[in-house]
């Protein structure tokens, strides 16, 4: 009995430390592999996929021309004083088979007054950025996906849809 | 009982009191190990043996038409003639940068800490460059002047000696790759980076940033709205520290400290 809790003590004791090694490694070495993660690499995602990053889906879909649309948000950020970051919206075609990733937009996740959190609304993904009351401008965003994803996130706008 | 009979040495100043030392067979110096730099052995050797000890020809000029009987001293140096591993020039500690900007506040750079100035001469080459090729002045939103340069490297890098070593501005991050790094600041994925590659494609990207309009302009390019906006896009952190977005409380760290640490940079 006393060796046994012995083996326990010591199996338990080398996991904890190959799980320190592993997670010290640089660039963060978690990466995540199932779930959305999974379809993202099968899509080829170029982003980060490891424990600095998260994504979490919109509630809705967009049907266009007999397609299904689907759509998470994604957030990226170092994990370092003064690390960078993005904010990406992640689109996905749902098909009798799951979901199949098709691209992102990368927009402006923060707002003065606080995070911003995309919705569906029609065929539109809506970006609820507040009002500058004072300044008099700002307003929300609309991106239309009447005609599958458009090339450019809002109208004139750099953020472009990427692979 | 006789006298013990020892063989008489060949002294080299037997017959030679006035001449330059030269090892001679017999002498004091036979049977030393082969000349080996930094053992201290070739102050004492002739500049055709030391020559002759690294496979060199022989020594038979010193430039100006004299023969030279004598080994250099220290601080000299026989410019036509020089030894491997004794190179010309100053053996005194490194006098650090040609362009000191100064320390930024919070990250000490005397003593030990003496390499975080070593990217200086890089920031006042890659800040003259960008305002020079862009007709930037002091006074001119775009301008950039090497104070702010580097209290914003001290900022991305952490002062980090690694960091500092390799992309101080944190611009070629592999997991922050965007395509439109390779047309704005001509990097390319995976590229190896240096303080100067970092410091010149640092500049490019965030005056790119500095032209991303917000929401109101739905996030197209806009005229150069200055460094609080630039810095901010190029942070882009998500979330929020003390109630501020993150990216606001990156253009402000930088900004202040820069204010701090040298007063009106823009001067």
């Amino acid at each position: 009995m006393g060796i046994g809790r012995s083996k326990r003590v010591v199996s338990t004791f080398i996991v904890v430390i190959a799980v320190l090694v592993l997670g010290a490694q640089p660039g963060g070495a978690f990466e995540r592999k199932s779930g959305i993660w999974k379809v993202l690499r099968a899509g080829h995602f170029g982003r980060a996929m490891n424990d600095e990053a998260r994504a979490w889906p919109i509630k809705g879909s967009i049907v266009a021309k007999g397609r299904r649309y689907k759509f998470w948000q994604y957030e990226w950020e170092e994990k370092r004083p003064a690390g960078h970051g993005a904010t990406l919206l992640l689109v996905f075609e749902e098909t009798h088979k799951g979901l199949s990733y098709l691209g992102s937009y990368e927009f402006d996740g923060i707002s003065f007054k606080g995070p911003v959190h995309p919705e569906i609304r029609g065929k539109t993904v809506y970006f609820p950025y507040p009002v500058y009351e004072i300044l008099g401008f700002g307003g929300p965003e609309t991106a239309s996906f009447e005609n599958g994803p458009p090339a450019e996130l809002f109208p004139g706008s750099v953020s472009k849809f990427v692979r | 009982m006789g006298n013990l009979v020892l063989p008489i040495p060949n002294w080299r100043d037997d017959d030679t009191e006035n001449s330059a030392f030269l090892p001679t067979s017999g002498g004091i110096l036979d049977g030393l190990p082969s000349y080996a730099p930094g053992n201290g052995l070739h102050l004492l050797m002739d500049p055709n043996d030391a020559a002759a000890a690294h496979g060199l020809p022989p020594v038979t000029d010193d430039g100006q038409g004299q023969a030279r009987t004598a080994p250099l001293t220290i601080d000299e140096a026989d410019t036509n003639h020089l030894v491997p591993g004794f190179p010309d020039g100053s053996y005194l500690p490194s006098p650090g940068p040609k362009n000191p900007i100064g320390r930024v506040q919070g990250y000490p750079e005397t003593g030990k800490n003496a390499w975080r100035a070593g990217n200086d001469d890089a920031i006042v080459a890659a800040a003259n460059k960008y305002n020079g090729e862009n007709g930037y002045f002091p006074g001119d939103a775009e301008y950039m002047s090497p104070q702010l340069m580097k209290a914003w490297q001290m900022r991305e890098s952490g002062g980090s000696r690694q960091a500092l070593q390799t992309d101080p501005f944190q611009v070629n991050n592999p997991r922050d790759w965007a395509s439109e790094k390779y047309k704005i600041a001509g990097l390319t994925e995976g590229q190896v980076m240096t303080p100067h590659a970092s410091a010149d494609a640092a500049l490019k990207w965030l005056h790119y940033k500095g032209q991303i309009g917000g929401n109101r302009d739905h996030q197209s390019l806009v005229p150069y709205q200055g460094l609080y906006m630039a810095l901010r896009n190029y942070n882009a952190a998500p979330g929020t520290i003390n109630g501020i977005p993150k990216k606001d409380d990156y253009a402000n760290t930088v900004l202040n400290n820069a204010w701090a640490s040298y007063g009106d940079w823009q001067k």
